[in-house]
């Protein structure tokens, strides 16, 4: 664990290293190849008068609220499913429909139906996790043990017992890997998302800041852009979810 | 006269594509009440499945089976399963939570309310019976095998069921650890009136445990004899009566 940190330090300090000799070099023009010096210049003026910080509010609170929504009707999706075929037919063909479908690709008809706010990108959000992560949370819940559902026959649970005290933590492990599948879908199509639909009243996440560093010429600015998602991502990844999985399914035994 | 629980006339078949296999052929038993009876039998002889349609896991074909006079349709907390799967504990719950949740079941099932406090004491005195009270805050998985059947049978035990059913839960641990988990099962079943349904292939087992043992057959599955095993508890499995109790159902079992 702790030489990967290592090895990617090294090897990001010496990508660093190459990136600004090629920028001092004048093999580019400064304004489409800047420096690390002109970017985290950028990046610290953004961050401190705030236009950057209330970007990225703004993205992670859509996020957030999308993944919610998105987990709390993945969650009810796959249970109905698990509980009655009928739905479970129905819900399978659904997926089978939304889930090959790109939310890039539902964007002009989201923005004809729901114009460019929150709402918008909500929806894109939404669409792209909802099917992987209850398709993932349907295989989690047919995959638990028969001697569980004998053990709860047993011991008289009944549905809603059964499904908090055995269904969901004995499927948990396939609910955490399906909320990373969903989290790095979600943040994909955040970003894209806020491209498209734009800002309302400047603010329009990430996404739209890049976008409007771009339409200024503002390379340096849209290299700090991209930092920020980049730390983002890694945050979330190495850090929410290696702490989520050690607190639960390392500890018992996965 | 209505015995504790009885076994009338039980049939089970399962369909495979190509034919009807007969599981188990008119099955006849009486079980009598805080009794230690064991099911012996050679693989495929319908033990198992016996076993399924007392707890209510299973459908018979045909027959009944009474409690007290009393039809049984479905699984109930009154017969609870121990398995021979590692696997039937939660792993997701330390070692006194899993057995916490027969306490809590039972009771609920009971209608009592315990609080929180007089639960864990419940759930410690079974794990004190089956001598893991230390290993409380263990996980599953940070046991050994013969710890984990331990643990499923304090869980087993702290449901206060009247009658216990044992799928050969002994029958994947090493064989000083049978012995030790049979002892123990002695034991605790002589501490507290329950009856015991106990399923096992192994004949020494069966002597070692049982006050009476039902020899079974394969295709189709029935009873060809019932053995009253008088010998005195706690058995010696070096003694002269154990060896010819043993010889006798080996001799029964491979004609």
């Amino acid at each position: 664990m702790k030489s990967k940190y290592k090895q990617r330090f090294f090897w990001g300090i010496l990508l660093a290293f190459i990136w600004q000799l090629t920028a001092v070099s004048g093999i580019f023009s400064e304004l489409i190849f800047p420096g690390l010096d002109q970017i985290s210049i950028v990046l610290f003026k953004s961050l401190q008068d705030g236009t950057l910080i209330k970007q990225i509010a703004f993205s992670l609170s859509v996020i957030a609220q999308g993944l919610f929504l998105a987990t709390i009707m993945a969650l009810l999706f796959a249970l109905t499913a698990y509980f009655s075929s009928t739905a479970a037919g129905l819900i399978d063909t659904l997926t089978a429909l939304a889930h090959p479908l790109p939310g890039i690709a539902l964007m002009p008809l989201i923005l004809i139906w729901f114009g460019s706010g929150r709402m918008a990108i909500l929806i894109v959000i939404i669409h792209s996790v909802l099917w992987p992560l209850s398709l993932n949370l349907s295989t989690g819940f047919n995959s638990i043990p028969d001697i569980y559902t004998l053990i709860a026959k047993n011991y008289r649970l009944n549905k809603f017992e059964f499904m908090y005290k055995i269904l969901i933590p004995a499927s948990l492990p396939y609910f955490i890997s399906g909320l990373k599948i969903a989290w790095a879908r979600s943040w994909r199509a955040l970003i894209s998302a806020e491209m498209l639909f734009g800002a309302i009243n400047s603010l329009g996440g990430l996404g739209w800041y890049i976008f409007q560093r771009r339409v200024f010429f503002d390379l340096p600015g849209v290299f700090a852009g991209i930092i920020v998602i980049i730390m983002i991502g890694i945050v979330v990844e190495d850090f929410i979810f290696a702490k989520l999985e050690n607190k639960t399914v390392k500890k018992w035994g996965a | 006269m209505s015995s504790y629980l009885e076994l009338k006339n039980i049939n089970k078949s399962f369909e495979t594509e190509k034919e009807k296999k007969i599981v188990l052929a008119d099955i006849n038993l009486k079980i009598r009440e805080n009794e230690f009876l064991t099911i012996l039998g050679p693989s495929g002889c319908g033990k198992s499945t016996l076993l399924k349609i007392i707890a209510g896991f299973s459908k018979t074909d045909g027959g009944k089976l009474l409690k007290k006079g009393k039809a049984i349709k479905e699984a109930g907390m009154d017969r609870l399963m121990l398995f021979q799967d590692f696997e039937q504990l939660f792993p997701w719950q330390k070692v006194i939570n899993n057995v916490e949740f027969a306490v809590k079941q039972a009771a609920k099932n009971k209608k009592l309310k315990l609080s929180s406090v007089q639960i864990k004491e419940r759930a410690l005195k079974y794990l004190k019976q089956v001598k893991l009270r230390d290993y409380q805050n263990y996980y599953p998985h940070q046991l050994s095998g013969g710890m984990k059947q331990r643990v499923a049978l304090a869980r087993t035990l702290a449901a206060e069921a009247e009658i216990m059913l044992m799928d050969e839960p002994f029958g994947s641990v090493d064989s000083q650890t049978r012995q030790e988990l049979q002892q123990l099962l002695v034991q605790l079943w002589q501490e507290e009136n329950r009856t015991i349904i106990f399923v096992t292939h192994d004949i020494r087992e069966a002597v070692f445990l049982s006050q009476r043992i039902v020899v079974m057959k394969n295709e189709p599955g029935q009873i060809i004899n019932i053995v009253e095993n008088k010998l005195p508890y706690l058995r010696k499995r070096s003694s002269r009566n154990f060896n010819h109790l043993f010889e006798e159902l080996q001799s029964q079992l491979h004609s």
